[in-house]
């Protein structure tokens, strides 16, 4: 008799504990699913309408990244056919004018550009801010951009761009809401520097004591920006500028 | 009580099966942070009409462009006719580097103590400095259409820097300039560059005390001066170059 209740009893208990875990998973798993679904509720949905514009506009910055690449290369190419007519015929084309062709090609930014210089980035913050008060000092503002751009300018910097954006004579960075726009472009951050000239000269100049580099990070003027270390390189490219100039070059 | 053991089981397996199932999509369901942000429609639309006409400007830049190298190409013999179109673009390159003068509709806007004396002061808690501020207003008129800019006849290029030294020394150009009233000439798209205008109104007030006026030329006589300072390059060469 013992025998028999025994196997009953072993299995009465192992599918007690069994339903018991069971009933501890579904539990948990009620109360996952529950916690997921609330979260994914609250991801606004999407208006249909802006992700067929978002195609859109994403399908024609792709284009117009392609165009500009192509002009570059025609202006480059242009420059040689003009450097090629002045080595070919000095009387015809004198290699001053070719000359004053080019330095004013690099002046008005038509024309990429290479050379020693200095590079370095500059972005937002990575601190939390302790009140929304705050929140002002941790952003790159596009004042702190044109403050970057014209103590360049004024240490002697002979090409200057913004995330390969080139200051030309109608350049404007401003700041349109909560975008940075540079040539009439949104620019994201973080902003990549790139100048050329005396790599030294230009270091010492946003270096300086009270300079930008230490108004826009010491803690003691409450900014923080997060200022990538200056690099000097022998040989630093900037890109063309590919724009119309406000109308001008039409 | 087999039959009974195995339809437990069986059921047991069922709902084990079940809470795998629902455990598994929980898990590959996008998170909040994977789904792009909500992007309001209209913000969208203006973005894509500002590429839409930049589209159109590249398109017609590029058939220029090839223009003129089939021109170089097949007028290579015609050495008068390269020199001509080398000038021509000479001239035109000057004009968009800032170095020839240039004469035509636009603003002509002052920068000048307030006609009400109360607000010479300035109001901000801490100093602005002139040449911040001024450069500010150049680089938004720059933002609105403006075609050339000087300020106190001096014409800002892409190599054009404005500095304060001190409470009276701002220069432009590394030039000093007389800051009692600042006169800026910019020629461009008139009500554009009036909206940004105004923009920068309140700011001049508040933190130098000082009223920006503007006075409309639409007779095509407002003349913004060239650049005059020496251009050279020692660093900057053109890519690709050996030498300039």
């Amino acid at each position: 008799m013992t025998k028999k209740r025994n196997p009953r009893v072993k299995l009465t208990v192992s599918l007690t504990l069994i339903s018991a875990i069971l009933g501890l998973m579904l539990a948990l798993q009620y109360k996952n699913t529950k916690a997921a679904t609330e979260e994914y509720s609250r991801i606004p949905t999407k208006d249909p309408r802006a992700a067929y514009t978002a195609d859109q506009l994403k399908r024609i910055k792709e284009s117009n990244k392609s165009l500009e690449q192509e002009i570059e290369k025609l202006n480059k190419k242009l420059h040689t056919l003009v450097k090629e007519a002045a080595d070919f015929d000095k009387q015809a084309v004198s290699p001053e004018l070719r000359d004053e062709l080019t330095k004013y090609k690099i002046m008005a930014g038509l024309l990429p550009v290479k050379g020693p210089g200095i590079t370095f980035t500059v972005a937002d913050s990575r601190r939390d801010a302790s009140n929304p008060d705050d929140l002002k000092y941790l952003i790159t503002h596009d004042s702190d951009l044109r403050m970057i751009v014209n103590e360049l300018l004024v240490a002697g910097a002979e090409a200057v761009a913004i995330n390969d954006q080139r200051i030309t004579t109608t350049t404007g960075i401003v700041c349109i809401g909560p975008t940075v726009m540079i040539n009439g472009v949104s620019v994201p951050q973080p902003f990549e520097f790139k100048a050329i000239g005396n790599p030294t000269t230009l270091i010492s100049a946003l270096e300086n004591k009270g300079g930008v580099i230490e108004v826009l990070s010491a803690p003691e003027n409450k900014r923080f920006l997060t200022i990538s270390p200056r690099k000097q390189s022998p040989s630093v490219t900037l890109p063309g500028y590919v724009g119309d100039y406000n109308g001008l070059k039409q | 009580m087999k039959v009974n053991h195995r339809v437990t089981m069986f059921f047991v397996s069922v709902l084990l099966g079940a809470m795998l199932t629902v455990q598994f999509t929980a898990l590959n369901r996008p998170k909040a942070e994977d789904v792009e942000p909500y992007v309001d429609n209209l913000q969208l639309t203006a973005e894509l009409s500002q590429e839409r006409e930049r589209n159109r400007y590249f398109e017609s830049d590029l058939k220029r462009l090839e223009n003129q190298i089939r021109m170089f190409e097949s007028k290579s013999d015609n050495h008068a006719a390269i020199a001509k179109a080398i000038e021509d673009e000479l001239a035109k390159t000057k004009r968009l580097a800032g170095t020839t003068d240039m004469v035509s509709n636009g603003l002509l806007i002052t920068i000048e103590p307030p006609s009400n004396a109360s607000l010479a002061v300035g109001t901000a808690t801490y100093p602005m400095l002139l040449g911040e501020l001024l450069y500010q207003l150049c680089q938004t008129l720059n933002s609105n259409g403006a075609q050339a800019v000087a300020v106190e006849n001096h014409r800002l290029t892409s190599l054009s820097s404005i500095r304060t030294i001190s409470e009276v020394i701002t220069n432009v150009n590394r030039t000093a300039i007389n800051t009692q009233t600042i006169t800026i000439k910019a020629i461009g798209n008139i009500e554009q560059m009036k909206i940004g205008l105004n923009t920068m109104k309140p700011t001049f007030i508040e933190y130098l005390g000082k009223e920006i006026k503007a006075q409309e030329v639409t007779n095509g006589a407002l003349k913004v001066p060239a650049y005059d300072k020496p251009v050279d390059f020692t660093y900057a060469k053109p890519e690709g170059d050996k030498n300039l």
